[in-house]
């Protein structure tokens, strides 16, 4: 079940990791998915592409079409092939080129400073980190530093052939101070390896949603520091996403566990759908062990708790700022206006009959409200247009 | 009321345009327009964004009779007060997450007011909490409370539903009709509840409490040579307002860059704030020893820069080893028990193996190859011009002394065999300093084997070693940094020689500008190596310029450039690497030279 992502509008990816490869007026280009880190002067922003993908022959690109499936990406230039596919095991990107030099053009020095080193060549580009390794194949790389611009000149990686014509590179994206893990599988194992993950993961969705959605969630699955899986909106821009984006995400899983961990990846924040979602989940019959039940029950009773606690006036619940109602500018809300709102008093209602019916097992979903004007672009409102 | 330490204001040597007005243990500011001279500016260091690209900025408008006025402003470690004829506004910053303001026949406006153009936009939302006060919500940047506490506070928000913003955020303090005065509070916090606080204190006393803080935290320090008593002063505010309490991702005290631009603290620079404290050696070794509660258990290695949201991915020399050393050797060091040496010289010693595991240069020593100039602190400085992996003597240097300060924790801590094993260490990299690195003028860098031709400041910085370096070295290092010409300027030392065709007074840290922590690394190094004289003739250059000129990290010597003549570009101000506020950063350098070094 091959889906093949327009690399377009879609990057070639996988998920966990942040390696990508995109399409930027019509060549490939590899990308980091960016992490937010706090830096001593703002630096300027990158594109997503970082460095493009070109195959040389006597010093002179190649042009190439290409053919991107799920798990691997080939391209073609003359008599030249190029294939990249994601190796877990090390968190790299692994190049296999036959007669023709890969190379990977920076195209623009600024924030860089690369350096080659005895096993690799290190890149720091654009708040990504990079370090290549050619089993099969010479590097060249200029890293010559250049004192007035505090970084290195553009980064440009040539890898030639070997004797048999043959080049394997890989593109590791480590922590600092890692040595670089050996790999272990082949290049075609590792494909087979990314296929199977893709149709397990399918396998934890709804039926019914298209393949391309399907792709898109695995793509935008990201592993938090606090062990769960959360499904970020947008992997190119921006790795940032909301408790509200994570409830509405949640519906796509057909697997209660997953579904839940997904939901509880983000302390409910406002508006407050953990209890609605929640109760959709209970209602299709989605079974989930004991332990995810238990922190869902913990994670409403806390939701709960808060809004008693901060937004519940005689009158009802109410929301104090525009922004929580979900909405940027929401025609009717006024400033300091504790006006109670019925949606929202249905909303937290909703959590203890979740956490009673977590119980018995059984729930009583009347409410029926409308998500998606909590979302209006991207892969969370795309996940709403589908899931039933 | 006790008198003034430091005096900012309209008519003093020192308007608040560089030097902020803040306190101890406190995010808040205060500090003048650079290009609105006499418009007071309000704003806050937690959200870490430079004043000159953040939304959440306030301008601080006097009021009499409602009617916005121009001001003058007088201000000290107390209090700073904004005067118009006979009325006045008065704001005092406590250590407990707010501020207070109060005045007579005046109000006060904080006009909300980004420096990117976009006006009110920061405003997410304002309402009442009755009796506390007025919450206003400021999405990213948390929250602030506005609490009358005598008089009235009106706030002025429209908002705008055609384009989706608050078209303006006014938030005035108001003077009460009888009694013609006001009295309110802002308080910062994130969450649902305020930090408590305690009770709102009579003002006076708020402000002669800010006095003894300031006072108290002066007494950490040794007295400084005649006459550079008021500059110290200067010096010692500066680093008492940016000391941050523990927030966020940093976990104890820790003392700031700036507040208003480079809002980190900088590892090398806490062990650098350590260096003067000779007062309170508590508290100096616990500046030393900071960063190691951020220090990776795997690799060992030390965070660079410490941020409200966490660590900066950045690394800076092993620094910690060179300020110990200073100060024992200035106060023995009968301050580290046997148990803090117990405690903390393995986890000097990981810091140590962090640099010559990770980046050993593969000869089977303790010699390193760092991979870029911010791993030496010195980020555009010419002994890195071929590249990297750079052999960097003065990476070397850190290390051999902080080699020697794990031996010595370890000797106190009754590890005799490891103290032994490590003063072996440090001595054998020492000769290979010597033996390998001098090239008869200079410390050279080496880049594949290969000396790099470098005029560069930093090519002396070995002599930090003191008398463990031969004679005749010590002797050229002080022959060559005060030659006429070259690194020797009217303001202190250069970064880069003036002979150098390399020298930059532009967007430039150390390739030419005369900066503070070079200036101070070398005139303790050669007091370390007996050179007192020579030690004495730099500090002093240096510490004459910044009593005139402040807290600035870097200057350029000249208005030209000596080797060809040619005018220096006009730098369009402000400009970060002048420093554009006051940083700590020239302020402990300045200290250590004043009390330790002239005069000494």
């Amino acid at each position: 079940m091959a889906y093949k992502p327009n690399l377009a509008e879609t990057p070639f990816g996988r998920r966990d990791s942040r390696h990508m490869v995109v399409d930027q007026g019509g060549t490939l280009w590899l990308a980091l998915a960016s992490e937010a880190a706090p830096s001593l002067v703002p630096t300027a922003p990158r594109p997503a592409g970082l460095f493009e993908i070109n195959a040389l022959r006597d010093g002179k690109p190649l042009p190439y079409t290409y053919d991107a499936d799920d798990a691997t990406i080939t391209i073609s230039a003359a008599d030249a092939t190029i294939a990249i596919t994601h190796d877990t095991a090390t968190n790299a990107l692994r190049f296999e080129a036959h007669n023709v030099t890969l190379r990977l053009d920076g195209k623009n020095p600024a924030g860089v400073s690369s350096t080659n080193k005895p096993n690799g060549t290190e890149v720091n580009i654009g708040g990504g980190k990079y370090f290549f390794i050619a089993p099969r194949g010479t590097i060249s790389f200029d890293d010559t530093w250049v004192l007035a611009s505090f970084g290195s000149v553009t980064p440009i990686l040539d890898v030639a052939p070997d004797a048999d014509g043959k080049v394997e590179l890989i593109a590791y994206d480590l922590p600092a101070d890692t040595v670089p893990p050996p790999v272990t599988k082949t290049f075609g194992e590792c494909i087979l390896q990314n296929k199977a993950d893709f149709a397990a993961f399918s396998e934890l969705l709804k039926d019914g949603l298209s393949d391309e959605v399907r792709y898109k969630i695995w793509l935008n699955s990201k592993k938090l520091a606090n062990g769960h899986w959360c499904i970020t909106p947008n992997r190119v821009i921006s790795a940032a996403t909301t408790a509200v984006q994570q409830a509405i995400a949640s519906l796509a899983f057909k697997d209660g566990d997953a579904s839940i961990d997904v939901l509880l990846s983000i302390p409910e924040a406002s508006p407050p759908l953990h209890g609605y979602v929640a109760a959709k989940l209970l209602k299709s019959g989605a079974s989930a062990s004991g332990a995810s039940r238990l922190a869902l029950a913990k994670e409403l009773e806390r939701a709960k708790k808060w809004w008693d606690a901060n937004r519940w006036y005689p009158g009802g619940y109410y929301y104090a700022y525009r922004f929580e109602t979900g909405f940027d500018n929401p025609p009717d809300f006024r400033d300091n206006g504790y006006a109670p709102d019925a949606e929202l008093a249905e909303l937290v209602a909703l959590h203890q009959t979740v956490i009673d019916a977590l119980i018995d097992n059984s729930v009583d979903l009347s409410a029926d409200i409308d998500l998606t004007k909590f979302v209006s672009d991207g892969l969370i409102a795309e996940i709403l247009k589908e899931v039933k | 009321m006790s008198k003034s330490q430091v005096k900012f204001g309209t008519h003093e040597k020192f308007p608040l345009i560089r030097a902020p007005f803040a306190r101890r243990g406190s995010v808040y500011y205060v500090y003048e327009d650079f290009y609105k001279h006499g418009q007071l500016k309000f704003g806050m260091a937690k959200h870490a964004e430079m004043i000159s690209g953040t939304d959440f900025l306030f301008d601080i408008e006097f009021l009499a009779n409602g009617i916005p006025v121009p001001y003058e402003y007088y201000a000290d470690e107390g209090s700073i007060k904004l005067t118009h004829g006979y009325r006045w506004v008065e704001i005092a910053i406590t250590d407990r997450q707010h501020l207070r303001v109060r005045g007579y026949e005046a109000g006060v406006r904080f006009t909300l007011n980004s420096s990117n153009g976009n006006g009110a936009r920061a405003l997410r939302g304002t309402r009442s909490l009755k009796d506390v006060g007025w919450e206003t919500e400021f999405g990213k940047y948390g929250k602030l409370n506005f609490v009358p506490i005598v008089g009235s506070l009106h706030i002025e928000s429209p908002y705008s539903y055609e384009k989706g913003v608050y078209e303006r955020a006014e938030f005035e303090f108001i003077a009460d009709a009888k009694t013609r005065t006001f009295d309110g509070a802002i308080h910062e916090y994130d969450g649902d509840e305020l930090y408590p606080f305690g009770e709102y204190e009579p003002f006076d006393k708020l402000v002669a409490d800010n006095k003894a803080d300031f006072a108290e935290f002066k007494a950490k320090y040794r007295k400084v040579a005649k006459g550079y008593e008021q500059a110290a002063d200067y010096a010692i505010y500066t680093v008492w307002s940016y000391r941050i309490n523990p927030r966020g991702y940093i976990k104890s005290p820790a003392i700031m860059f700036s507040l208003q631009w480079a809002i980190v603290a900088a590892s090398w620079q806490q062990s650098y704030n350590a260096m003067p404290m000779q007062r309170d050696l508590k508290e100096a070794w616990r500046q030393i020893c900071l960063m190691f509660d951020y220090q990776d258990e795997r690799t060992g290695r030390v965070d660079g820069m410490l941020a409200f949201t966490g660590a900066a991915a950045s690394m800076q020399p092993p620094f910690q080893g060179f300020a110990l050393e200073f100060i024992l050797r200035n106060v023995g060091d009968d301050f580290i028990s046997a148990e803090e040496a117990a405690k903390m010289y393995p986890k000097f010693a990981r810091w140590v193996n962090y640099w010559t595991t990770y980046r050993n240069a593969g000869r089977g020593d303790d010699v390193t190859a760092i991979f870029s100039p911010h791993e030496s602190g010195w980020d555009d400085a010419s002994n890195f011009q071929d590249g990297f992996p750079a052999n960097d003597p003065n990476n070397l240097t850190f290390l051999v002394l902080l080699m020697e300060c794990v031996a010595l924790l370890a000797k106190k801590a009754g590890d005799i065999a490891v103290s032994d094993e490590w003063y072996a260490r440090a001595n054998k990299l020492t000769q290979t300093i010597i033996d390998e690195f001098w090239d008869g003028e200079k410390f050279a860098t080496m880049v594949k084997g290969k000396r790099v031709d470098s005029m560069s400041l930093a090519d002396f910085q070995p002599i930090i070693l003191g008398k463990r370096l031969p004679q005749h070295i010590i002797d050229k290092v002080a022959e060559r940094v005060l030659a006429p010409g070259e690194w020797l300027t009217e303001i202190g030392l250069a970064s880069e020689s003036m002979k150098s065709p390399l020298v930059t007074f532009g967007i430039s840290f150390v390739c030419g500008r005369v900066v503070a922590p070079q200036n101070m690394i070398i005139a303790v190094g050669l007091q370390a190596a007996g050179k007192q004289k020579e030690a004495e003739i730099i500090a002093r250059l240096f510490c004459d310029n910044v009593k005139e000129k402040g807290m600035i990290l870097g200057f350029a010597p000249y208005d030209h450039f000596p080797l060809t003549g040619e005018p220096a570009p006009d730098q369009p101000m402000p400009f970060a690497t002048d420093g554009w506020p006051w940083t700590t950063w020239c302020a402990n350098g300045f200290l250590t030279l004043a009390s330790s070094v002239i005069d000494a």
